[in-house]
């Protein structure tokens, strides 16, 4: 099975992972069944949902109307969907996980954790 | 030993057509090959430059015009396709390999190199337009760049379009109204920030200096440089102030040609998104970063006179050898219409993949 596929079937239960070098003790994404910087093989871990978002816009695409950004999470950069009142360099939280399209659909919240 | 690029052809850029990826790559080599010293026989290299699924064919192109080179391939780097074959055409000459490497960039309009369907990471915000406004909107909040900045860029690249007949919007006239007004897309981006997917072929002749000096104009390859940072966006968003790779390239590409960014006149800048030509002059070194609107409204450097990617359309796998092309024809002294005067170094900027991956190359008479 393609790590994808167990990425997305996994965000279809609301349960948010990817690749992880525990060599180097870091998250990978996109997925790699090899770690790149010391290549030895990884394994599965939860993705931290506290992150910081880095920038946003607004989409016009249609399906994607609304407000997206990314996030820097635990090392690695998500994109999601963001509430409006959300700036660049807020603290957020990954607060919905589903799949589209079988692609990965993410929802970022403000977190209620102060810098 | 010194590398020129002598001939060039570019054929009309235009929506999807009844040619084959390989009818279209073929017309634009032989309409080269009917206007340079160097016979059919002395090519022994012949690099396609696309994004096409088309197994072989490099050699099918070889058979359709004739040519059977010691080495015949295709080169495949999305959007940077076209410059990744120069730069492999360079690599093959200065090896002593080959002595006269034919380079053709071509695309349909429909081709798979519209999209990286590999970076899944994106998730829903897969186009490509995602990545390019967040870039923009950095730009915007760090320096104040506006959406009328942008659709200054974009004007002036539809209006040279209007001089360039292969160009895809050569017979349509853009106003500042149509474009500051077109509809938004992703903001801060509207519809003319936004390059046009089209088909298209474009070729020049890399040759050795010894079959150079038996050309008329010979322009010189002074610095070629390519640097790649990954390929999904996630690899590089960690810095949307930049794209790292263009620096890269830049900075060793002037090494090599001992020039700085003050020596070019004219410059062709991979502005698939109008941002993206404002974060390259920035990049590239043409000024200090933050400063690209001001560089843009005060400079005199010639900038995308072909029309750039957003007059003339992006036909993937051409766009980066139609770029080389009109820097070669203006130091050739050769740009018909939208011909600069004085022009006597120029540099050409192709990227791929929200700026994963940047070549850089230095040309001069």
């Amino acid at each position: 099975m393609k790590l994808m596929d167990i990425i997305i079937n996994s965000a279809e239960k609301d349960n948010l992972i990817t690749t992880y070098c525990f060599s180097c003790n870091i998250h990978i994404w996109p997925p790699n069944r090899y770690c790149n910087s010391c290549f030895k093989k990884t394994g599965f871990r939860k993705i931290d949902r506290k992150g910081v978002l880095l920038e946003k816009s607004f989409s016009n695409l249609p399906d994607l109307i609304g407000h997206y950004g990314v996030g820097d999470f635990s090392g690695i950069r998500l994109i999601g969907s963001v509430d409006p009142s959300i700036l660049p360099n807020d603290r957020i939280r990954i607060s919905q996980v589903s799949v589209k399209d079988n692609k990965l659909n993410l929802e970022f919240s403000k977190s209620k954790i102060k810098n | 030993m010194e590398i020129a690029i002598d001939s060039s052809n570019t054929q009309k850029f235009t929506k999807a057509s009844d040619s084959t990826t390989a009818d279209l790559a073929s017309k634009s080599i032989i309409d080269l090959l009917g206007n340079t010293q160097i016979q059919k026989a002395e090519i022994d290299g012949l690099i396609v430059s696309s994004s096409t699924n088309d197994s072989y064919l490099g050699n099918i192109v070889s058979e359709m015009v004739g040519i059977r080179p010691k080495f015949s391939t295709r080169v495949e780097n999305l959007c940077n396709s076209g410059t990744s074959g120069v730069m492999l055409a360079y690599s093959l000459i200065k090896s002593g390999l080959c002595k006269a490497v034919l380079v053709t960039g071509v695309e349909k309009q429909n081709s798979q190199g519209n999209k990286l369907t590999w970076d899944r990471s994106r998730g829903v915000y897969d186009m490509p337009i995602h990545w390019a406004a967040l870039y923009a909107q950095n730009h915007f909040r760090s320096y104040g760049t506006t959406e009328e900045d942008l659709a200054i860029i974009s004007l002036k690249n539809h209006a040279n379009a209007n001089k360039n007949i292969n160009a895809y919007f050569y017979d349509k006239q853009f106003t500042y109204s149509s474009i500051v007004n077109s509809k938004m897309v992703v903001e801060p981006l509207k519809k003319f920030d936004c390059c046009y997917p089209c088909e298209g072929s474009s070729s020049l002749l890399v040759l050795s200096e010894e079959l150079a000096k038996r050309t008329e104009i010979p322009i010189w390859i002074k610095g070629i440089s390519q640097n790649n940072q990954g390929a999904s966006f996630a690899s590089i968003s960690k810095n949307l102030g930049s794209i790292i790779s263009t620096r890269i390239a830049a900075r060793d590409a002037f090494q090599q040609s001992n020039l700085r960014p003050q020596n070019i006149d004219i410059v062709e800048i991979h502005d698939a998104f109008s941002i993206l030509e404002l974060l390259a002059y920035e990049d590239i070194g043409f000024v200090e970063k933050g400063q690209g609107r001001k560089f843009m409204q005060e400079s005199t450097l010639y900038t995308n006179v072909r029309g750039g990617l957003l007059g003339c359309g992006h036909p993937i796998g051409a766009t980066g050898i139609d770029q080389t092309n009109e820097i070669v024809l203006q130091l050739q002294g050769k740009g018909g219409l939208r011909q600069k005067k004085g022009c006597k170094s120029g540099l050409v900027h192709n990227m791929a993949a929200a700026g994963t991956s940047t070549t850089v190359i230095v040309l001069q008479k």
